[in-house]
């Protein structure tokens, strides 16, 4: 394995509560990624999933340790390293079409004029929003409006990926589409991907990695490498006797901690 | 899809039809009411005059040229004042929300400038710029200035974090932060108190020529007041309320037309 791309280390983040007490986050958290990984991170609820991303994405800060992202500390400022992040709340400007969203990614990104359009057509298409380019937020689904923040945070070509449930407002059948979708284009950028989920069966189908954090403050509980075979095929996977092996493993890890 | 919608259209114009309805026979209701209280003695015409005798008067008013003229004043006041009082909150409530430090210096002032009664201060404004344009003016900006200054404030205040998170992550610059979050937001706002502070305008400017003037509806009411002419009164306060209507109703349907983008 290379040198990892995200470094977490001894990460502590504590809030204020509203009775002005203290709550401990995370309390030195480790935790490596490799360059071209796709990891998933499940655990409980209010655990600290989504300020791990944050403190990543480097919109939280740590009260303590560090997070070196290509081997530095420095926020990333686009070009040399693009970071691009599916928010587990809506993000998307309601006064913009589905488009022009996917364009706004592209513009601030700094990617040229005449590329925003063409770009952003073919990863809305990508996400199964073809005829839907003129909408407003406002006129989407829930579940619309989280594939447009995908195809904005794909279309930029990002090295380092960072979801939020991003699949959480999909139906079954969207939801395997659009995994298909990821994956593919993942298999073929090697990009490394950090995602949340609450699902296993899709953290085992999709993951090289699967880390179990424990409630607050919040510590790797349990990870196991997934080392089904390469490119996956979504179809068939969950049909794989070494598939179900897995995911049973990871939920006798869930039912059983320690 | 279409055909769903203009079925469901059609119902809700035919609904809004019968409202109209109702609410007209409502109005008419009333006014003969008030006609036959007057004819039969019960109501007197002294105090309250009759809706006949209040329509001749606004009818004479528009054969002596005496209503355009006046309403032309009055609506030149409330629209100078409407204007510079909207930019002045635009600006200074961008300002403010974008900039802490100004913010945190001045906000209070603003907030008790604005709990004064500034009605109050009406006479003391025409003391200090005169009884002619400029002081109604000056009125009516103390009036919407307020009110588009803490909706545009709020504006900026209400954006969603993490739209803001997410440009920074990308490498969003700050004048594109500007243009693409920070102004579309905050218009938003700002457009929806535009429809109150037409209505502030309006009654501010009035406000100024009741108590100082030589011309404008306002004026006309005054006027009349002084001359315990109740028609009078009457007539002036129809001019009003129907200008002030038409403008509502101007300004709703430019609203809705925009209100689909902002609306969540
Ligand atoms: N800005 C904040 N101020 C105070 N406490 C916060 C803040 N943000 C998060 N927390 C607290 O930190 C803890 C972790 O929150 P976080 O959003 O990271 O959880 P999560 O693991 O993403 O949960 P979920 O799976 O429900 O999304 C929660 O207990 C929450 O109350
Ligand atoms: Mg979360």
């Amino acid at each position: 394995m290379s040198e990892p791309l995200v470094q977490i280390e001894n990460a502590v983040k504590r809030f204020k509560t509203p009775a002005k007490g203290i709550l401990s986050v995370l309390d030195g958290l480790s935790i490596a990624f490799a360059k071209g990984e796709f990891v998933c991170l499940l655990g409980p609820s209010g655990c600290g999933k989504s300020t791990l991303l944050n403190a990543i994405a480097g919109q939280e800060r740590l009260d303590a340790g560090e997070i070196r992202i290509g081997g530095t500390t420095k926020p990333i400022a686009g070009e040399s390293l693009r970071v691009a992040m599916v928010w587990q709340s809506d993000s998307l400007l309601p006064w913009k079409t589905a488009q022009a969203n996917v364009e706004f990614s592209l513009l601030v990104s700094g990617i040229k004029g005449n590329q925003r359009q063409q770009r952003a057509l073919k990863w809305l298409q990508a996400v199964g929003l073809q005829g839907f380019e003129a909408y407003y937020p406002a006129q989407l689904s829930e579940g619309m409006r989280q594939r447009v923040s995908l195809a904005a945070a794909l279309s930029i070509e990002p090295d380092l990926l960072l979801m939020d449930e991003p699949f959480g407002a999909l139906d079954v059948y969207t939801k395997l589409q659009i995994e298909k979708e990821v994956v593919r284009l993942w298999e073929a950028m090697d990009a490394t991907i950090i995602m949340v989920t609450h699902d296993v069966q899709e953290a085992v189908a999709l993951a090289d990695r699967v880390i179990m954090l424990t409630a607050r403050p919040t510590t790797v509980a349990f990870e196991t490498r997934i080392d089904l075979p390469r490119p996956r095929d979504l179809d068939r996977i969950y049909g794989d006797p070494r598939f179900h092996t897995k995911v049973s493993e990871l939920w006798q890890a869930l039912t059983n901690p320690g | 899809m279409a055909g769903v919608d203009e079925s469901r259209l059609s119902c809700l114009s035919r609904r809004a039809w019968s409202l109209a309805a109702a609410r007209l026979g409502l109005v008419l209701l009333v006014l003969l009411g008030w006609e036959l209280g007057t004819r039969s003695g019960f109501i007197d015409p002294f105090y309250f005059s009759t809706p006949s005798r209040v329509l001749v008067t606004v009818i004479e008013w528009a054969h002596e040229g005496l209503l355009f003229g006046n309403l032309a004043v009055t609506l030149g006041q409330a629209t100078t004042g409407f204007i510079v009082g909207t930019l002045l909150g635009i600006v200074l409530g961008f300002s403010f929300a974008a900039n802490p430090c100004i913010d945190a210096v001045l906000q209070p002032f603003i907030t008790i400038l604005n709990a004064l009664p500034r009605i109050a201060f009406a006479p003391l404004i025409i003391l200090w710029f005169g009884l002619g344009f400029l002081s109604k003016v000056v009125i009516v900006v103390s009036l919407v200035f307020f009110v588009v200054f803490f909706n545009t404030y709020r504006g900026f205040k209400e954006i969603n974090p993490t739209i803001i998170k997410n440009a920074r992550l990308l490498g969003a610059t700050k004048a594109q932060m500007m243009l693409h979050i920070y102004l579309p937001a905050t218009l938003a706002w700002t457009f929806a108190s535009l429809r109150v502070s037409v209505g502030f305008a309006i009654i501010a400017a009035v406000l100024g020529e009741y108590i100082g003037a030589s011309a404008g509806i306002g004026h006309m009411i005054d006027n009349a007041q002084a001359n315990f002419d109740a028609t009078g009164v009457m007539a002036g306060l129809l001019v009003l309320t129907v200008t002030v209507a038409l403008l509502d109703a101007l300004l709703s349907v430019i609203e809705r037309r925009y209100s689909l983008r902002g609306s969540r």
